[in-house]
C-alpha cells in the first residue's frame, strides 16, 4: 500500500542517498562486479591485446605458478608481527590504566615542573659542553617527564599514538634510513653496544638480507630463503609493530577496560588475588570480545597489506621476499599491465580473506560459550 | 605506595622514549649537513637548518647548486587540497546516507545495507584495477578530479554515521516532526548538530588516510605538479636517494603537521574510534 | 557554531583553493605551434637540441619530459591516453613496447624521409631499433661499451695503465694490483674496488652469447657461455673481491658529495676501471669541473699536488678485454627515439626522426658529449676534445673500434626481453645474497620462470600459438608448463 506519506517517504529516502549510492554504484560495487567478470577474460591496458573470454584460464595460470605460493608465504609471514602487536597493546593498555595519580594534583604539578627545570637545567649544561646528543635525549626525556606526570594516562597515551598517527610514506622512509646496514642508527648503535663490551658484532642486513626468523624451515628453493637471521622481513614487522602498538588497538583495549565493571575486581581483592591472577582471570576474559574483534579485523588488514612497504623500501626484494599479494597484484596490474590477471590474483586473496575471517569467526564464537 | 607509583611512570616514560627515538633522529638528522649524516648522532655539530628552505626550493642545494628538481610546495598544497576536498564530499555524502539508512522507511533499506556492509570486506585492490579503468575512459588520469572524486566515496563513513544516528533518539524526531519540520530541515538543524562527534571523527580519519594515501596517487599522477606528498616523496627518495637530509626535511614537514592534528584533536579522535570499534 | 554554517564555510573556501589549484600550473605558450612532447633523460645537452629542432621545424614546439621516463610508466601512461608524443626506449626494452603497441613503425618513412637502419645507420646496430624486420623508431645515440680507467688510482697503486687488448686472465691479475682487498694500502680511508660494471651480461656478451636459438626457442640450460658468464660473476664479487655486490653498492657511501652511481663513485677515487659507454664523459665532465672549481676556490695549481688521489680526475680507456681464443665481442646498445602510435600528432613527430638522422644532431650530439650518433656518416662531426685530462678522442677512437666488433643478440617473438632480464635479475640478486649456491641453480630456476613466461605469453595471443606449434610441435608445447 503506497499511501503519499509513503511514497514521500521513498523519494525524499532516493534524494538523500542518491549522491553517495552513485558513488558506491560506480566507484565501489560496479567495479568489483568488473573486476570479477575481467578475472575471467584478457582484460589488459595494452592496445594489442583483444579482451576475449578466457574462462579460469588466469586462475589456473595464477595456481600453477610458484611463485604464487612464495608471495603467499611472504604474506603470511608478515602476519606473525600481528600477535606481537596485539599483546603489546594490550600490556600498553592494562599499564595505562593503572593508578597513576602521586598524592593528588597539586602534588604531581609541583613535581612536573620541578622535572622540567632540573631538564633544562642539566640539558643546557650538556650542551654548553658539547655532547648534543646526550643533551637532546635528555631534553627529550624531559619533555616527557613532566607532561607524563602532570597529565597522567592521557599524556602518554599521546606519545605511544603518534608512530599510528603519522603512520605513511613520511615514516616509511624515515624507518629505511635507520635500517641501512651500514650508516642507520640501528646497526650502528648496535656496533657501538658491541664494542663497549669488546666484541665485534656483524649487525643484521636488514632491507639488504634474504635471511629471516623462520629461515631455518626446509623452505622450496624458489622461495629464496637466505638462512637463518634477521632480513628485510623482519624489518617490517618491527617498523609495523612500532606504528601499531601503541594505536587504535590500543585505544579500544582502553575503552575495554574502563567498561569492566569494578566489582569483579573487589571481589577478587578480598581473595587476595596477584597482579597476574586479576589480569587472567579478569581483565582478559573481559576483553574476549575486543580482542576477537582486533584480531579479526587485523588478519583481514594484514592479508591486504605490505604494498607501501615493499613499494617504498624494497620494491618486492630482495629477491622477492618483500613481495606480498598486494604488490604482486600491483606489478601485474601496472606494470606488465595485466589487469584480468591481476584482477584473479585480488579475488583469490579475497577468498583467503573470507576463510581465514570464517574459522576466526567460529573459533570465537565457540571460545565465547 | 607511592614508590610504585613512581615505577610505573619510569615504565611508562621509558616505553614513550622507545616509540619516540625514531622522530627524534629525524628530527636531529633534517638539521645535520651532508657530510655529518652517516655519524652515528642524533644532534649535528654544525646545524643546517637551511635543509628546509631547500626543500621548499627556496635556497639552491649547496652540492649542485642547483634548486630542487621536485616542486614540494606544490605537493603541499595538492594533498591539502585534495584531501580537503576529498573529506568535505565525504561528510556530505555520508551522512546524507547515513540518514536515509537511519531515520527512513524505505522497501529494500536493510539488503542494500547489507551489500555496503559486504564490500567493506573486499579488499581495496580488487576495485583499484578498474577504477582506473575509468579513470582512463573519463580521461581523469593526472586530474584533480581523478584524485578526488573516487575517494569521496566509502562505505566506512555511511556504516560509522548511521551507527551514530542509530543512537540519537527518536524523540528529537518527533519534537521535530510536531513543529512542522520536512526531512531536510530535520536532518540540517537536529540530527547533523547531534552527530557532531561522529562527523568530527570520520572528518579526522578521511582527512588523515587521504593526506596520507599513496597508492591511488602513485598510479593517477604522471606530472611532477600533480604529485601529493606520499607520491613525492617516493620520487624525492629515487632521485635525492643520497641526501638522507633532505629527505628528513621533507618527512618531518610531512610528519609534524599530523602531529599538531592530533594533539589538538585527541579528544574527539579517541572518542571517534572507541565509538566506531565498540559498537561495530 | 551552526554545523550547516561551518560546512558551507569550509565548502566556499575549497572554491578558492579549486581557483588557485587552476591557476597555479605550469604555463607553455605555444604561439600556435604544434606541441610535441619528448620524454627522455635529463641530459643536459637536451636543451640545445631541442631548440636546435625547432628552429628547424618554426610549426613544431618540442618540449622536454623527463619525470617520467621508465618503460613500464610510458606503456602505462600512453595505454591511459596521458602518454607523450615522443619517447627513448633502450634496445633491450624494443620488444615490451612492440608487443604492448604503442611504438610506431616507421619502416615506410623511414627510407622517404632518411632514417632508414639499411641506409642511415650503423651495420651492427640495425638489430637495436628494429624488430620482427619493421623499423620502430631511430637512435638518439648508440654504441659499444669500452673499459674507461682512472689514472689517479693506477698511480695510487703505482702500477702502469693497461694498452690495447688483454684478455680477462691478464685483466684479473691487474685488477688484484689495483683493488685495496687484495692489495691493501694503509693510506686509504675507504675501500677501492677495481671494476665496476663488469657483470655477468658484460662476459656473457664477450662469449658472444645467445639466449635463444635461431627459431626463437629458448636455449639456456646447455649454455656453457652462461655458466661460465655467471660463475665468473660471483668470483668477481667473492672470490677474488674485485666488485661490490649490487646491495653493497647501493649502500656505498655517497659521501664524496658527487652522489651516487658508478660513474660518481669512480670520479671518487672508488672504483679504479669502470666498464661503460663513453657517454658517462657527461658525468666524469661534470666532475671534473667541480673538482677543478673547488682546486681553484683554494689557490691550489694541479702540479703541485703530491697524492694522487686528490688530483683532479684523469682517464684511459681500452677495449673490454677479450677471452683466450675468441675474437672480442661486445653488444650494441642504443637509446633509441621512437613514436606513440596513439598520439594524434605522431604524423609531426616523423619530423624528430629524420632531425636525429641529420647533421645538425650529430653535430651537437659530438660537441656535447655521448655516445655515438645514430648516422655513421656524421660520427666525427664537431667532436670536442675537451679537457685533455678527460681523453675524449681516446674514448671515442676506442668506442669506434669496439663498434667493429659489434653484435646484437637474437630475439625471440615468445619471450621479451625484459622478461629475461628481471627473471636474471632476480636469480643474481639470489647468487649475491648467498654466493655458495651453484650457478646450475640459478639456470635451472631462470629457465623453469622463463618458460612460465613463455607460455603465458603464448596463451595470451593465438598468432603465437600457431608460430610455436608449426616450429616446435605440440608435445613441445605441452611440456611448456
Amino acid at each position: 500500500m503506497t499511501s503519499p506519506a509513503h511514497r514521500r517517504n521513498i523519494f525524499y529516502a532516493l534524494l538523500f542517498l542518491a549522491p553517495n549510492l552513485a558513488g558506491f554504484l560506480v566507484f565501489t560495487f560496479g567495479p568489483i562486479v568488473v573486476s570479477l567478470a575481467g578475472s575471467f577474460t584478457t582484460w589488459s591496458l595494452r592496445p594489442a591485446v583483444p579482451l576475449k573470454f578466457i574462462g579460469l584460464q588466469n586462475y589456473i595460470d595464477l595456481f600453477s605458478d610458484p611463485n604464487f605460493y612464495f608471495y603467499f608465504y611472504n604474506t603470511l609471514y608478515l602476519l606473525m608481527g600481528l600477535p606481537i602487536s596485539i599483546a603489546g597493546s594490550l600490556f600498553l593498555a592494562v599499564f595505562l590504566s593503572q593508578k597513576l595519580e602521586l598524592r593528588g594534583p597539586r602534588a604531581a604539578a609541583r613535581l612536573s615542573v620541578t622535572s622540567a627545570v632540573f631538564t633544562l637545567v642539566i640539558t643546557g649544561i650538556l650542551f654548553a659542553m658539547g655532547s648534543s646528543s646526550v643533551a637532546f635525549i635528555l631534553l627529550a626525556l624531559g619533555v616527557i617527564t613532566s607532561v607524563g606526570i602532570y597529565f597522567g594516562s592521557i599524556g602518554y597515551r599521546t606519545f605511544y599514538y603518534l608512530p599510528h598517527f603519522t603512520a605513511g610514506a613520511g615514516t616509511i622512509l624515515l624507518w629505511m634510513q635507520l635500517y641501512n646496514p651500514n650508516f642507520g642508527l640501528i646497526n650502528q648503535a648496535i656496533t657501538s653496544f658491541g664494542h663497549l663490551f669488546g666484541l665485534d658484532i656483524t649487525p643484521p642486513g636488514w632491507l639488504t638480507s634474504t635471511k629471516s626468523l623462520l629461515g631455518f624451515l626446509p623452505l622450496p628453493e624458489h622461495f629464496n630463503n637466505g638462512g637463518f637471521g634477521l632480513g628485510a622481513r623482519e624489518a617490517i614487522m618491527i617498523m609495523g609493530v612500532w606504528a601499531a602498538v601503541g594505536g587504535n588497538n590500543m585505544v579500544l583495549y582502553l575503552a575495554g577496560i574502563s567498561n569492566i565493571p569494578p566489582e569483579l575486581y573487589e571481589a577478587s581483592d578480598i581473595d587476595g588475588a596477584s597482579g597476574w591472577q586479576r589480569f587472567r582471570y579478569i581483565t582478559f576474559p573481559q576483553l574476549a570480545p575486543t580482542t576477537f574483534f582486533i584480531v579479526v579485523m587485523g588478519i583481514i588488514g594484514g592479508l591486504q597489506g605490505g604494498f607501501e612497504q615493499a613499494r617504498l623500501m624494497t620494491e618486492g626484494g630482495p629477491a622477492g621476499i618483500t613481495t606480498t599479494l598486494s604488490y604482486y597484484i600491483y606489478t601485474q596490474g601496472f606494470e606488465r599491465l595485466d589487469l584480468g590477471y591481476g584482477a584473479a590474483v585480488s579475488w583469490v586473496l579475497f577468498i583467503i580473506i573470507m576463510v581465514v575471517t570464517l574459522i576466526n569467526w567460529r573459533h570465537g564464537n565457540r571460545a565465547a560459550e | 605506595m607511592e614508590i610504585r607509583t613512581l615505577f610505573k611512570h619510569i615504565g611508562l616514560i621509558v616505553i614513550a622514549i622507545a616509540m619516540t627515538v625514531p622522530f627524534l633522529w629525524m628530527l636531529g638528522t633534517s638539521i645535520k649537513p651532508h657530510h655529518e649524516v652517516e655519524e652515528l648522532s642524533l644532534v649535528p655539530r654544525d646545524p643546517q637548518p637551511e635543509n628546509y628552505a631547500i626543500v621548499l626550493r627556496q635556497k639552491p642545494d649547496p652540492y649542485t647548486g642547483k634548486f630542487l628538481d621536485l616542486d614540494f610546495p606544490k605537493w603541499y598544497f595538492n594533498s591539502i587540497f585534495i584531501a580537503s576536498w576529498v573529506t568535505i564530499l565525504q561528510v556530505l555524502t555520508s551522512s546524507l546516507a547515513a540518514y536515509a539508512f537511519a531515520r527512513l522507511q524505505w522497501p529494500g533499506r536493510d539488503k542494500v545495507f547489507l551489500l555496503y556492509l559486504g564490500t567493506m570486506m573486499i579488499p581495496g585492490m580488487v576495485t583499484m584495477l578498474p577504477n582506473y579503468q575509468i579513470m582512463v575512459g573519463l580521461n581523469f588520469v593526472n586530474t584533480y578530479q581523478g584524485l578526488i572524486i573516487p575517494a569521496a566515496f566509502s562505505a566506512f563513513g555511511t556504516f560509522l554515521l548511521r551507527q551514530f544516528m542509530l543512537g540519537i533518539p527518536r524523540s528529537y524526531d518527533e519534537a521535530a516532526e510536531i513543529d512542522g519540520a520536512t526531512h531536510l530541515q530535520t536532518f540540517l538543524d537536529v540530527i547533523l548538530p547531534m552527530a557532531r562527534p561522529g562527523l568530527i571523527a570520520l572528518a579526522i580519519f578521511t582527512f588523515l588516510g587521504n593526506f596520507q594515501s599513496f597508492f591511488w596517487p602513485l598510479v593517477m599522477v604522471k606530472d611532477d605538479s600533480m604529485r601529493t606528498i606520499p607520491v613525492g616523496l617516493l620520487s624525492f627518495q629515487g632521485q635525492y636517494g643520497q641526501q638522507t637530509e633532505l629527505i628528513m626535511a621533507a618527512t618531518v614537514m610531512n610528519v609534524v603537521p599530523l602531529i599538531v592534528l592530533f594533539v589538538v584533536m585527541q579528544k574527539q579522535l579517541i572518542s571517534g574510534i572507541q565509538l566506531g570499534g565498540v559498537k561495530g | 557554531m551552526n554545523t550547516t554554517k561551518f560546512l558551507a564555510i569550509i565548502f566556499a573556501a575549497l572554491i578558492v583553493l579549486s581557483g588557485v589549484a587552476a591557476i597555479w600550473r605550469p604555463d607553455r605558450d605555444l604561439h600556435g605551434k604544434t606541441p610535441l612532447v619528448w620524454v627522455s633523460d635529463n641530459n643536459p645537452a637536451r636543451s640545445l637540441q631541442i631548440a636546435a629542432f625547432n628552429q628547424e621545424n618554426p610549426s613544431l614546439a618540442l618540449r622536454l619530459d623527463y619525470g617520467n621516463n621508465g618503460a613500464q610508466k610510458i606503456i602505462l601512461q600512453s595505454a591511459s591516453g596521458v602518454g607523450p608524443d615522443i619517447f627513448d626506449y633502450g634496445s633491450d626494452d624494443i620488444g615490451t613496447f612492440v608487443e604492448s603497441g604503442i611504438l610506431w613503425d616507421v619502416t615506410d618513412k623511414a627510407a622517404e624521409m632518411g632514417f632508414s637502419a639499411k641506409k642511415n645507420g650503423w651495420p651492427s646496430g640495425a638489430d637495436t631499433y628494429t624488430y620482427g624486420g619493421r623499423q620502430y623508431g631511430f637512435p638518439c645515440n648508440t654504441g659499444a661499451q669500452i673499459l674507461i680507467y682512472n689514472k689517479n688510482v693506477f698511480d695510487f697503486f703505482g702500477i702502469p695503465y693497461p694498452t690495447g687488448i688483454i684478455t680477462w686472465e691478464q685483466f684479473i691479475e691487474l685488477a688484484k694490483t689495483v683493488n685495496s682487498a687484495t692489495n691493501p694500502n694503509p693510506q686509504t680511508k675507504d675501500r677501492i674496488f677495481a671494476i665496476s660494471g663488469a657483470d655477468w651480461r658484460t662476459f656473457f656478451d664477450n662469449m658472444r652469447g645467445e639466449f635463444f636459438t635461431e627459431d626463437g626457442q629458448l636455449n639456456i640450460a646447455n649454455s656453457p657461455e652462461l655458466r661460465k658468464a655467471l660463475e665468473q660473476h660471483r668470483d668477481f664479487i667473492f672470490t677474488y673481491r674485485l666488485m661490490p655486490s649490487s646491495v653493497e653498492a647501493k649502500t656505498m657511501s655517497g659521501q664524496g658529495g658527487w652522489g651516487s652511481g658508478n660513474l660518481n663513485q669512480l670520479a671518487a677515487n672508488r672504483f679504479a676501471m669502470v666498464v661503460t659507454g663513453h657517454w658517462s664523459l657527461i658525468a666524469f665532465g661534470r666532475a671534473y669541473q667541480q673538482q677543478m672549481e673547488y682546486l681553484n676556490k683554494q689557490g691550489i695549481k694541479v702540479e703541485d699536488i703530491k697524492d694522487p688521489l686528490a688530483r683532479p680526475l684523469r682517464l684511459g680507456a681500452v677495449l673490454i678485454p677479450h677471452y683466450t681464443g675468441m675474437a672480442p665481442s661486445y653488444r650494441i646498445g642504443s637509446r633509441v627515439a621512437g613514436i606513440n602510435s596513439r598520439s594524434p600528432r605522431r604524423e609531426e613527430a616523423l619530423a624528430f626522426l629524420q632531425y636525429l638522422a641529420g647533421p645538425t644532431y650529430s653535430k651537437l650530439l659530438n660537441e656535447g658529449t655521448d655516445w655515438l650518433p645514430g648516422n655513421p656518416e656524421y660520427a666525427q662531426l664537431g667532436v670536442d676534445p675537451g679537457p685533455p685530462a678527460l681523453a675524449r678522442p681516446e674514448l671515442q677512437s676506442t668506442t669506434e673500434k669496439a663498434m667493429a666488433y659489434g653484435y646484437s643478440p637474437r630475439r625471440s617473438p615468445f619471450l621479451l626481453d625484459s622478461d629475461i632480464t628481471r627473471v636474471f635479475k632476480e636469480q643474481i640478486s639470489r647468487l649475491e645474497s648467498n654466493p655458495d649456491i651453484p650457478v646450475e641453480s640459478l639456470i635451472k630456476r631462470a629457465e623453469a620462470d622463463l618458460k612460465t613466461l613463455m607460455r603465458r605469453n603464448i596463451d595470451r595471443n593465438p598468432k603465437l600459438k600457431t608460430l610455436y606449434v608449426e616450429r616446435f610441435g605440440e608435445e613441445s608445447f605441452n611440456n611448456l608448463q
